[in-house]
């Protein structure tokens, strides 16, 4: 038993009746037992406690599994922050802020700062990064107070002449532009969606960070700091760094003002490349500082108001740092090209951007992540341009409602209660009030951390799910009103289309696909997993392939009727959303031939056994397909694949040839090529990806070649065969060490892949 | 939780004995398994944490010991509805000593705590274990335990963990589950 523990426990021992603690058994003071008519409890304690069993728990039922972790031992040093060490606790306590410090010093301090700020922005609290500053901790008060008055609290050895003017002024003024920003990071943080502790911490343990200091102000004290500085007589080089970190401060207190205050500054990319080039004087010089290891100490943690154990802290060099910080300005700037999409604004585009964003690897830090979202989220609309009701409406209208009477904005003018038109935009008001908010959850959860965009898509396919049956019951009632969606075709009875259902389905195979998707990017499927999870995404990208063939039908049988009709903006409207509806049946068709493939060469190497399989001695393959599909079980469309339908649709049988299905994955591979050679040839007009043509070129790159190198697979595979005489799968049996002597798989780890959502098998040779 | 440590082998030396705990075992025990435990976390669990799961379960707690009685290997679960829905086994804790590793003690413990979840009648077993920990991640894969999530930064040392979970019952996916709070993890928030 921990000695410290030991103490603590409550029959914990049998031969020894804990004597109650000091505190306890002393009198009672007069006056507070008076006032508040507190009594002593100790005896009927120490007896109550004698009823419990050893080791019996008493509690309620809302004493949960969260409630005992979060519990806290009072004196474990461990667990207690507040125990004092006296070795470690004097650095804090005999620490004089005004002590004065060389200017290599305070250079080291200031880069010591950008390290901790950027652990902090990597998701650790301020306790373990820059509140373990000893100067931060003395400067900080507990309580908002003039900008002024917040100065280093020990002034035993203050200069009166001012002769330290390097820690009074330029260090002070540094540390209260961190602050600032650091509350300004906060703030647009807090602002959006986040997960606290997962992605971020945003306790500041009752210091204050200045959110009520004017902003000019702060602005002024780091003015004042770098007149200050110029004034000192300090060598040229140390002089220049520290001024250079000055106006970095300055120059991050712009940049990361948060975009509710103002209007986007779309000129922001400006600013934050300006920090970049900062950052990159800053890392020249870094070399300049000198270390003050006394001036940080994670004992501050005894004096912060927390409730936590106390905890290391989080040591990032300069050199881990700088790369950390650039990527940091990039993201940024990246992340202000919104302006770029906006020139020709698509629902389609502005998701597409969203999506690229979150994608960049390493994942942008959650503060880059907020700006994205403020920029998508902030006054409801998108950039503070294209209101978020706009959003949807556009989106219906590219899809599935191109040229639609429908959305004919002048509905909305007519007052007429009996008037078709009037009845129809209370349909489409009544429609666009429901779905508004899960559309724009797809636009949230594409900017969480990639852990949580799965999880939380997972959990959207069933709400999506609704929202395409809502969809359907107001398509009908709109049926009943106009007949803009009733065709007539090549002599059959009246076509009825269900744009809005049409719609709402599109939007939710995508989150399916894109569930599976990120299970692959995750890691969350083991490779002999691979054959049967892309044969589900082959499933629904079919699906998805088939349903935009659908919308396109009528999407054409309504341009044959504008066309007649001769109303050439709609009959313009239409057509633009043809052209696009062909690229996303090119994308979904890739998709779908590029998961064939996969499945194919992947149920290859299972069939010769070179995919490791664990034994699953407490599992049945039936329970695992349960267990996998348990996301989509609740949607009435598609169809979802039962164990024995998935089964059949991958798993070879023991007479299939081996040269079959080499072929029937290289049909896979030739049919992706096709498209995706479609799609490196479409306009970004077409495919509605203005202001994201890098991403997309990417994008369709890193498809081609991982369609490249499955076609090697393949034929390293096929060549394998041949070799060891191995026709059919049934011919494997007794072959399989020769296979492997033959030949190595080796599954990419998602870093290593072409796409991180396609891993390809490497098959290679093994050398004789 | 925590703390899976653990490798494979074949069933561990005949002078090893697995002891299923009992509230009687409490005082020659929890010390030990405590200190087991807390050997492999950066931050140790507070005592409740210990008695929130030995008291409520402590029948499916399964220790490991050596001839002298002293505790190598140790597993702590629980069984409870999960959030109104399936009767969900939770595996909280694993740990064997350094030196006893590599003898398949943890899979012998693990195998004892989910079959006297069966004998309970579990629709599933869950657990989370840290991305890094090949050998644990291993162990219930061999198992049977698929990964069903990545949890971002899950532990305190800002660590991802996986979720690796064993249906036992068919149907269990299609159980109905209340949609907002999870007791056996951080509150999972859905937007």
């Amino acid at each position: 038993m921990h000695p410290d523990i030991s103490r603590l426990d409550i029959g914990d021992d049998n031969n020894r009746t804990p004597a109650p603690p000091a505190a306890v058994t002393a009198e009672p003071n007069p006056l507070y037992a008076r006032r508040t008519g507190a009594r002593d409890i100790t005896k009927e304690f120490l007896g109550a406690s004698k009823e419990l069993r050893e080791g019996q728990l008493v509690k309620d039922d809302f004493f949960t599994l969260f409630e005992s972790v979060g519990a806290l031992e009072i004196m474990d040093p461990k667990m207690d922050s507040g125990v004092t060490i006296p070795d470690k606790d004097r650095q804090i306590d005999d620490f004089d802020p005004l002590m004065p410090l060389l200017p290599e010093e305070v250079i080291g301090i200031m880069d010591q700062m950008l390290c901790y700020e950027m652990a902090w922005h990597q998701g650790y609290p301020l306790s373990q990064t820059l509140f373990t500053s000893l100067h931060m901790d003395r400067l900080l008060p507990t309580d908002s107070k003039p900008l002024k008055d917040i100065d280093f609290a020990n002034k035993r050895n203050a200069d009166v002449d001012g002769s330290n003017l390097l820690v009074t002024d330029v260090l002070r003024s540094y540390l209260l532009g961190t602050a600032k920003c650091c509350y300004y990071v906060m703030a647009e943080i807090t602002s959006e969606h986040y997960y606290e502790e997962e992605d971020f911490v945003t306790q500041h343990f009752n210091k204050y960070l200045l959110y009520n200091a004017d902003e000019a102000e702060v602005e002024d004290t780091l003015a004042d700091g770098i007149a200050t500085l110029s004034q000192l007589h300090l060598e040229q080089d140390l002089k220049s760094a520290l001024d250079t970190r000055l106006r970095l401060r300055q120059q991050l207190l712009l940049a990361c003002k948060p975009l509710r205050e103002t209007n986007i500054d779309l000129d922001a990319a400006d600013t934050w490349k300006t920090v970049a080039s900062t950052i990159a004087s800053i890392d020249a010089t870094a070399g300049l500082g000198k270390e003050v290891p006394s001036a940080f100490s994670e004992r501050v943690q005894r004096h912060l108001a927390s409730n936590t154990p106390p905890r290391p802290m989080i040591k990032l060099s300069w050199k881990e740092t700088f790369p950390k910080w650039v990527r940091l300005c990039e993201d940024m700037t990246e992340a202000h090209r919104i302006s770029a999409v906006m020139a020709q604004p698509s629902p389609f585009s502005i998701m597409r951007f969203a999506f690229d964003f979150d994608a960049r690897k390493p994942q942008p830090a959650t503060y880059s992540r907020a700006v994205m979202q403020g920029l998508l989220f902030k006054q409801s609309a998108v950039a503070m341009e294209m209101p978020h009701m706009e959003l949807l409406l556009t989106d219906l209208r590219e899809l599935t409602l191109a040229g639609d009477v429908l959305i004919d904005l002048t509905n909305w003018e007519i007052e007429l209660p009996r008037d078709p038109r009037h009845q129809m935009a209370r349909k489409m008001d009544e429609f666009m009030t429901k779905v508004l908010e899960e559309y724009l959850n797809i636009y949230r959860m594409i900017s969480q951390n990639r852990c949580r965009m799965r999880r939380t898509m997972a959990q959207s396919v069933q709400v999506l799910d609704s929202m395409q049956a809502e969809a359907e019951l107001i398509d009908s009632d709109i049926h009943s009103i106009s007949k803009s969606a009733q065709f007539k075709f090549a002599g059959s009875g009246p076509l009825q289309f269900y744009p809005l259902a049409a719609w709402a389905y599109f939007h939710k195979l995508r989150v399916m696909e894109w569930v599976v998707q990120l299970g692959f990017e995750l890691e969350v499927y083991l490779p002999d997993e691979f054959a049967g999870m892309y044969c589900f995404l082959a499933h629904l990208a079919t699906t998805r392939t088939k349903h935009l063939q659908h919308i396109d039908f009528f999407l054409n049988l309504r341009q044959q009727k504008l066309a007649k009709t001769g109303q050439q903006a709609r009959l313009a409207e239409c057509m633009a959303s043809r052209a696009f509806v062909r690229t996303l049946i090119s994308q979904a068709t890739a998709t779908l031939g590029l998961a064939n493939a996969l499945r194919t060469i992947y149920a290859l190497l299972n069939a010769l056994q070179l995919i490791p399989t664990p034994p699953r001695s407490y599992s049945t393959p039936a329970l695992r397909h349960e267990l996998r599909m348990k996301p989509f079980l609740p949607v009435g469309t598609p169809h979802i694949l039962s164990y024995e339908e998935l089964n059949a649709a991958h798993v070879p049988a023991p007479s299939d040839a081996m040269d079959f299905l080499c072929a029937d994955a290289e049909d896979g591979i030739r049919s992706a090529k096709r498209e995706l050679q479609a799609l490196k040839a479409a306009t970004p007009e077409d495919g509605k990806f203005v202001g994201c043509e890098d991403g997309w070129k990417r994008e369709v790159q890193s498809l081609l070649l991982s369609a490249i190198a499955t076609g090697l697979a393949v034929v390293a595979v096929r060549k394998a065969c041949k070799e060891t005489g191995i026709e059919t799968v049934a011919d494997v049996e007794g072959r399989e060490e020769e296979v492997k002597r033959r030949i190595t798989v080796v599954v990419p780890e998602p870093d290593q892949r072409y796409h991180a959502w396609w891993p390809v098998p490497k098959v290679t040779e093994r050398k004789t | 939780m925590n703390s899976h440590s653990a490798v494979t082998a074949p069933p561990g030396p005949d002078d090893l004995q697995y002891i299923q705990y009992g509230p009687e075992k409490e005082a020659k025990y929890l010390g030990a398994i405590r200190d087991l435990i807390a050997k492999d976390l950066s931050e140790p669990y507070s005592i409740y944490v210990y008695r929130y799961f030995l008291y409520q379960w402590g029948d499916l707690c399964y220790m490991t010991a050596n001839a002298a009685g002293e505790l190598i290997g140790v597993v702590v679960c629980k069984l409870e509805t999960h959030r109104g829905g399936p009767l969900r086994g939770y595996i909280a804790m694993l740990a064997v000593q350094k030196e006893h590793r590599g003898k398949g003690i943890a899979t012998k413990l693990v195998c004892m705590a989910i079959d006297a979840m069966i004998a309970k009648d579990a629709d599933e077993i869950a657990l989370e274990t840290e991305i890094d920990n090949i050998a644990s991640i291993k162990l219930y894969e061999r198992l049977g335990f698929l990964r069903t999530k990545r949890l971002h930064r899950y532990y305190l040392n800002g660590n991802t963990a996986f979720r690796l979970v064993l249906y036992l019952k068919e149907g269990t996916a299609l159980k109905p589950t209340a949609p907002l709070y999870a007791d056996d993890q951080m509150a999972a928030q859905y937007m």
